[in-house]
């Protein structure tokens, strides 16, 4: 009997932990969001990182200093909110899922050189901006309740914009010059 | 007539056209606001002065696209600031945001 009462309280518990887990990037709250905004950042000054050790190419090297600037600035900014707020940001099958992704990504890019690396680099980064920003833009900044998280969130979409339009001409120069 | 002097005198004194033109320096502000230099044409005169203030959360620059002046990090908050030269009419850029594009004219005298 205690078994059995035992085993239906294990698998309530299992639903009830499954239903209250975000599946969706629509689904995640406020402290999810900023989980993912920051894992997204960290993993692109990641890539970054490994283009200042692998690139030889000027273009190549000064697109990734700015990304560890810029990024860097914007974690520092969530940073300093969620400690005014008081609040911890939530890990999430989201942030998961993108530190996955960049672990392989890594190894992969790990293993190239030369004009080679640079435009898979170049690509990664046009691909990464295209998906985060239509995700930020598309789903987070609507679906955000707090004011201050939202606002933080709207300054940074501007910037990665633009490093979107940055990629995309670093990627056109690229193609040029392998052509 | 002592009247009329004073009179003159204070229009003279209070009126803020009057006062500009009694300058022949100004001071003015570009400000840099998500991802954009505002205003994005300026025209101005040797001998004035330019600031950038820079109110995004990243540096940028502003950088002469001939290379004949560059401002370096502007960081966030930050701002940098210089003095008009004859030669210094030129289209300018952000090195770190090379979309971030504006200009700045000299006006003849």
């Amino acid at each position: 009997m205690f078994k059995k009462v035992l085993i239906s309280t294990l698998a309530l518990v299992s639903i009830v932990s499954v239903n209250a887990q975000a599946e969706s990037p629509a689904d995640l709250n406020d402290l999810e969001i900023a989980h993912v905004a920051y894992t997204a950042d960290s993993i692109d000054i990641r890539y970054a990182h490994l283009a200042l050790a692998i690139s030889k190419n000027p273009a190549v090297r000064e697109f990734a200093q700015t990304m560890i600037r810029d990024h860097s600035a914007v974690n520092d900014q969530a940073i300093a909110l969620v400690t005014k707020l008081n609040v911890a940001p939530q890990d999430n099958f989201l942030s998961q899922q993108l530190n996955g992704q960049a672990d392989q990504l890594v190894r992969e890019m790990s293993q190239l050189t030369g004009a080679e690396f640079d435009r898979r680099y170049a690509e990664n980064e046009l691909g990464y901006h295209r998906a985060v920003n239509g995700l930020v833009a598309g789903t987070f900044i609507p679906n955000i309740q707090n004011a201050e998280v939202k606002a933080l969130f709207e300054e940074a979409i501007v910037i990665f914009k633009a490093h979107e339009t940055h990629a995309e001409k670093m990627v056109a120069s690229l193609q040029k010059q392998g052509s | 007539m002592g009247l009329i002097v004073a009179a003159l005198a204070a229009t003279i004194t209070f009126h803020p056209a009057l006062e500009a033109e009694a300058s022949e320096e100004q001071r003015v502000i570009i400000e840099i606001r998500k991802f954009k230099f505002v205003p994005e044409a300026l025209v101005v005169s040797p001998g004035d002065v330019v600031v950038w203030k820079n109110m995004d959360i990243v540096p940028h620059t502003a950088t002469s696209t001939n290379g004949g002046w560059d401002s370096g990090a502007i960081e966030a908050g930050g701002e940098w600031e210089t003095v008009v030269t004859e030669d210094m009419s030129d289209d300018y850029f952000c090195v770190f945001h090379p979309s971030m594009i504006a200009t700045v004219g000299i006006e003849s005298d």
